[in-house]
């Protein structure tokens, strides 16, 4: 089992979606291998959606949740963290199961990535 | 052409806001003006009204800028601006509680070129402007470090993390439907704090110039009237996807947790956005309602009651939310 540091990657301040974009580099590799990962937030102190939406919220896509549940734990999540983090994984399994009627949706209404 | 404006007494309630979408209208009509805001007929201004009377003077300075700058362009020179324009705001109109709150919140240190006594430093809880790009940690270090420890304010180490991770969401939203994609990047984001000591109330107003919420949920999707798309963007999971990240990520989420977070606080949540309004609270539900005005862009305001005893975790009253970890 490998152990990584969320404080190195984010600081203090799990916020973005670029921290959580950081994290999910160095976790999908290693999940997907079947290896088991330990998240430890020890110093971490704030949390916001977008970060858990584009790290763990994002494995949601190819990774069953059971799976996550087997090989993930995480050490040292404040309460306000942890929270956050299984609303965003209940929003995340529901937007993978209609995720092909909203990305028609929004291709149809032409807000390409370069309009962004 | 000089355009005076008098600023009425505007509270955190209805009337208030109408009074203030009023105000912003009359700049949004023509904001290639110079207007004076006179305050003789103003006895009290509430967080919400200091943020958007900053913000519209941003906005007129703007157009205005972007006015000479074509111009220059056009004319291949550099050229004055095309007419004396911008906002004056009548300082010796204020009576003096006006004065001094809006020198104790800092809001006059950014428009005005007088040295009054009193301007707060470091941790205070008032008016700032925030970068056009979003910083998060620098976000994150204002609330904590500066906002949230003003001296003022007593908050539980329990409760500080939750509000700031909250106030976290309404800035992200401001800059995932607003900023992000709106046209005037250099106008970003304004915010206001304000505390009630009797109450033991935070009150937070974060406003942006975007597109706006309405504007960005008919885009995605064609046909439906303003009051359903704001009752879509509401929804959980909903999301329009204007943050300029992949699509592949899960969002939605930053309105469905305020929301929440009001409902187990016994708080408010306003926004006013395109034309509409929504307003929430525990006792009087969820209202969401044709906008006194077209409001171009979003205000979002929070009140958050400081006392432990209305803190609860979400997941405690929502027993629906399954716990995964």
């Amino acid at each position: 089992m490998s152990e990584i540091k969320v404080f190195e990657i984010t600081g203090a301040n799990a916020i973005s979606m670029q921290s959580g974009d950081k994290l999910y580099r160095l976790l999908h590799p290693r999940l997907a291998a079947g290896e088991s990962v330990k998240l430890d937030f020890a110093n971490v102190a704030l949390f916001a959606s977008p970060f858990f939406n584009a790290s763990i919220g994002l494995l949601l896509k190819d990774i069953t949740i059971q799976s996550l549940q087997q090989q993930l734990s995480f050490l040292n999540l404040s309460e306000v963290g942890r929270e956050l983090l299984n609303h965003v994984i209940s929003n995340a399994i529901a937007f993978y199961k209609n995720s092909d009627r909203v990305t028609k949706a929004i291709d149809q209404s032409g807000l390409s990535e370069e309009d962004e | 052409m000089k355009k005076p404006i008098f600023i009425p007494t505007i509270k955190d309630d209805d009337i208030g806001y109408e009074r203030l979408l009023n105000v912003a209208e009359t700049v949004f009509e023509d904001p290639l003006n110079h207007f004076d805001f006179d305050f003789s007929r103003c006895a009290r201004l509430d967080h919400s009204a200091v943020v958007m009377l900053g913000g519209l003077a941003r906005y007129v300075d703007y157009h205005n800028t972007e006015v000479s700058r074509n111009t220059a362009i056009y004319l291949r020179r550099s050229v004055p601006r095309a007419r004396a324009a911008g906002v004056m705001f009548l300082v010796n109109s204020m009576s003096s509680a006006i004065r001094e709150k809006l020198i104790g919140n800092n809001f006059l240190s950014h428009f005005s070129s007088g040295t009054f006594e009193g301007y707060p430093v470091g941790g205070y809880l008032g008016y700032r402007e925030h970068n056009y790009l979003l910083d998060a940690d620098k976000i994150a270090h204002h609330l904590q470090n500066e906002w949230l420890s003003a001296a003022k304010l007593r908050l539980s180490d329990k409760l500080k993390p939750a509000i700031t991770s909250r106030i976290l969401e309404v800035f992200s939203n401001a800059y995932g439907h607003g900023v992000s994609i709106q046209d005037m990047k250099k106008l970003g984001v304004y915010s206001c704090g304000q505390y009630n000591k009797k109450e033991k109330s935070l009150n937070i107003s974060v406003l942006d110039f975007g597109p706006g919420i309405i504007a960005n949920v008919k885009r995605v999707n064609d046909g439906l009237n303003s009051i359903d798309a704001m009752q879509w963007a509401l929804v959980k999971g909903n999301s329009t996807r204007t943050d300029s990240q992949t699509s592949d990520i899960p969002r939605g989420l930053g309105l469905d947790l305020l929301y929440n977070f009001v409902l187990v606080n016994g708080g408010e949540l306003r926004i006013y956005s395109n034309d509409v309004k929504v307003i929430f609270s525990k006792a009087a539900g969820l209202k969401i309602e044709e906008g006194p005005t077209e409001m171009h862009g979003t205000i979002v305001s929070i009140k958050i009651n400081c006392d432990d005893r209305y803190y609860r975790f979400v997941s405690e009253v929502e027993p629906k939310q399954h716990q995964y970890f």
